[in-house]
Formats: structure tokens, sequence, C-alpha cells
């Protein structure tokens, strides 16, 4: 985890000081990319919410408050646009259509060396896309980027009790999710893998 | 099987930040139930990876984020190196105008004084011994120091005019000699002349 960027240099890059937004970048970039790469488990798609996020933010400077760390004002703006993003797509592209697809993990997840290891972990990824958007970032904050339900609480600016409400519901229906993918698994390995999205 | 059994569900809402172990890994090893929910948990807590940005995107990214430095400089060194012409034809202009020479400070004089003085060498000129002066005048009076200025520019104007006016006229007869044979030539055929058909068939 990177030094917490000093409020200081956030002061001096809302007065234009084009030196200070260079290091408030260099500063941030790795865990708001890696933060953008959990929630969205693409590349291209983490490079787009990246940049859009420090457009805004960067672009909103002067009106933060110097309260917390910066990085909560990064990971909150892009997280929002993560969920923005999947609230639009809901319809459009249902999430189920990965499934199991060696595209659901690779290429940057650590896939388990193990075929079975590898369909279970598969397949909670699909059920996890398959929850509310809300719900999906909360759990994904949670075991993919190991916030605390308080740090939850505080990007998706919800109570902590609601975060707890998902991460409950959300256990409860990524095990159902999972174990009816895992049972129509044969089916679908029957696809040849070009036909996988 | 205890498809009922939501004990160790409990356990995650209460200590999620917790690795589930000892007793409840014992228990999940006998209950169906939270056996598979403890394999999701482990699945769940495996969804973050190794999510490094490698260098070359993250050069890339920051580049089109923030290259604050990088195109900061250019235009300060493309100012400067624009600015070197505009500085030297700068420092000239100002050394010119400071070190000119000063013209020398005349006292004011009347349009009268003006026009008199250039009035009387002309005058005189036409007509040099109209004006003697008495014996015992001063010449100033006669002629002013602005009339011999234009006297000599009179001379200086002649003494061109008259070494350019031999090459101007031979200039002039050049040109005019083409126009002159034009005119010469009969416009119509003289009986008995070739035509310059025939002439040229010759």
């Amino acid at each position: 985890m990177a030094d917490a960027v000093a409020w200081e240099t956030v002061r001096r890059a809302a007065a234009g000081d084009a030196g200070a937004r260079h290091d408030l970048v260099e500063a941030t970039l790795d865990n708001l990319w890696a933060l953008a790469l959990r929630l969205t488990r693409r590349r291209d798609e983490a490079d787009d919410v990246v940049q859009e996020t420090y457009t805004r933010v960067l672009a909103s400077l002067s009106s933060l408050e110097p309260t917390g760390r910066f990085e909560g004002y990064l990971a909150r703006t892009a997280t929002n646009l993560v969920v923005e993003r999947w609230r639009r797509r809901r319809a459009e592209t249902p999430l189920t259509d990965a499934v199991l697809s060696p595209e659901a993990l690779e290429p940057w997840q650590a896939v388990a060396d193990q075929e079975e290891e590898h369909r279970q972990l598969a397949a909670i990824w699909a059920a996890v896309g398959e929850l509310e958007p809300q719900p999906r970032a909360a759990v994904l904050l949670f075991y993919a980027q190991g916030e605390s339900c308080e740090g939850i609480a505080r990007i998706l600016d919800a109570p902590v009790g609601t975060i707890k409400t998902w991460l409950h519901r959300a256990r409860h229906q990524v095990r159902q999710s999972a174990e009816a993918l895992l049972r129509t698994e044969p089916a679908l390995d029957a696809r040849p893998c070009e036909d996988l999205p | 099987m205890s498809p009922e059994c939501d004990r160790f569900q409990h356990w995650l809402d209460e200590a999620p930040n917790l690795t589930p172990a000892g007793a409840m890994a014992a228990h999940a090893a006998a209950c169906e139930t939270c056996r598979r929910l403890l394999a999701i948990e482990t699945g769940l807590r495996r969804l973050g990876g190794d999510a490094a940005v490698a260098p070359a995107r993250r050069a890339a990214l920051v580049e089109r984020i923030a290259p604050a430095r990088k195109r900061q400089a250019r235009p300060i060194v493309r100012m400067l190196r624009w600015s070197w012409p505009v500085a030297a034809a700068a420092a000239v202009v100002v050394a010119v105008v400071l070190l000119w020479p000063a013209p020398a400070r005349h006292a004011p004089i009347s349009v009268t004084e003006i026009f008199g003085d250039l009035l009387g060498p002309l005058a005189e000129a036409k007509a040099p011994d109209v004006s003697v002066p008495a014996p015992g005048a001063a010449l100033e009076t006669a002629v002013s120091d602005t009339a011999a200025d234009l006297l000599g520019l009179n001379d200086v104007f002649a003494a061109v005019w008259g070494d350019l006016e031999g090459p101007l006229t031979i200039a002039l007869d050049a040109m005019e000699a083409p126009r002159a044979a034009a005119a010469v030539r009969p416009s119509a055929k003289a009986p008995g002349m070739k035509s310059d058909r025939t002439i040229k068939e010759n």
C-alpha cells in the first residue's frame, strides 16, 4: 500500500500545479488500477475506469474536503463508475455468457492448477457477476480488494449494517448460483472455446 | 447432510474478516452445507489475485492522465527556441534607437522664414543679378544656409542628370528604333514587289 497522499499535494494540484497533479497520479495509480481490475476483471476496462476516475477527481479537486484519505475519494469515484457501468449493461450482456470459460478468470487471475478448483472459481466469478450492482461491488471490495465493512460503507456511501446485509445475502446467492452453474457444467463444456465470449 | 445448518453462515456474519479455522473447520468437515459454504468462501477469498499494473501500461496511463512535466516542458523549450530570433530582432531595434544620433535641436522658426528661405534662392537662380547686396550688407541676408543647401542639391542633380542624359538618350533611341522601322514599312504591297512568302521561299 502506497503512502497516503498529503492533502498539501492535493491543494497544490487544485491550484493548477501540474507537477502536483502528476505526483498525485503517480502515488495512487497502482492501487486504483488494481481496484478497477478486480471490479471489472478486464484490463482495458480497468484502464478506462482509471482514466475516467482521474478525470473526474482532478476536475473537482478544489471542492474536496481535506478529510480522510484522498485515496478514498478515488476508490469511491471508481467504484461508482463501475456500478454505473454494471447498471447500464445489465440488460445488454448477461454475465452468465462467460460462465466457466477460460476468459472468466484469465488472463490476470491466478488460476488454480487443479481443474476442479478452476471450475469452482469460475463459477463463483460468474455467480458474483449475477449479483445486483451494489452488493456485487461490496463483495468484490470485500473479497477481492480486502476492504473492511467500514471501508466499503464509506466507498459505497451506505451504512455498515447495510454492507453486512449485502454480504450475507450475497454469500447465500453466490453459493446457490455457483452450485447451480457447476451442475450445468457439462453442457457448457460441450461448447467449443471459440464460441465463448 | 444438514441442509438447515447455518452455523458457518453465522460465523461469517459475525467475524467476516477472520479466516475460518479451528472448530469451524472441523465442523465444516462434518457438515455438508457448511462445507460447501466454506468452499465458496475460500473461492471468494481468491478473487483478488495479483492485480499489478504492467510498467508499460502504467506509463501509458500516466502519460494520458497527467503528463504534466513533459508537456509543460515542451512549450517552454519551444517558446525559448522561438524567442531567440524575436529577442535578437528586438535588441537590434532597441540598439538602433538608442545609438542613432539625435538630431540637433534648432530654435523654432516661423513658416514665413521657411518660405522665405525656399523661395529666395529660386528667385536668385532665375535672376541672380536682381538682388545685389549692398556693399556693406551681410551676406546672410541675401543667401541663407538653406538656400545654399538647395543650390547644392541642384548642382548634384545637374551633375547626375548630365551623366545619365547620354545613356538615357541612347536607350530611348534604341527603344524607338523598331517602332520607327515599323512606321516606315509600307502597309500595302508596291507593284512588282514580292510578297513575304515569296521572299521566304526563295
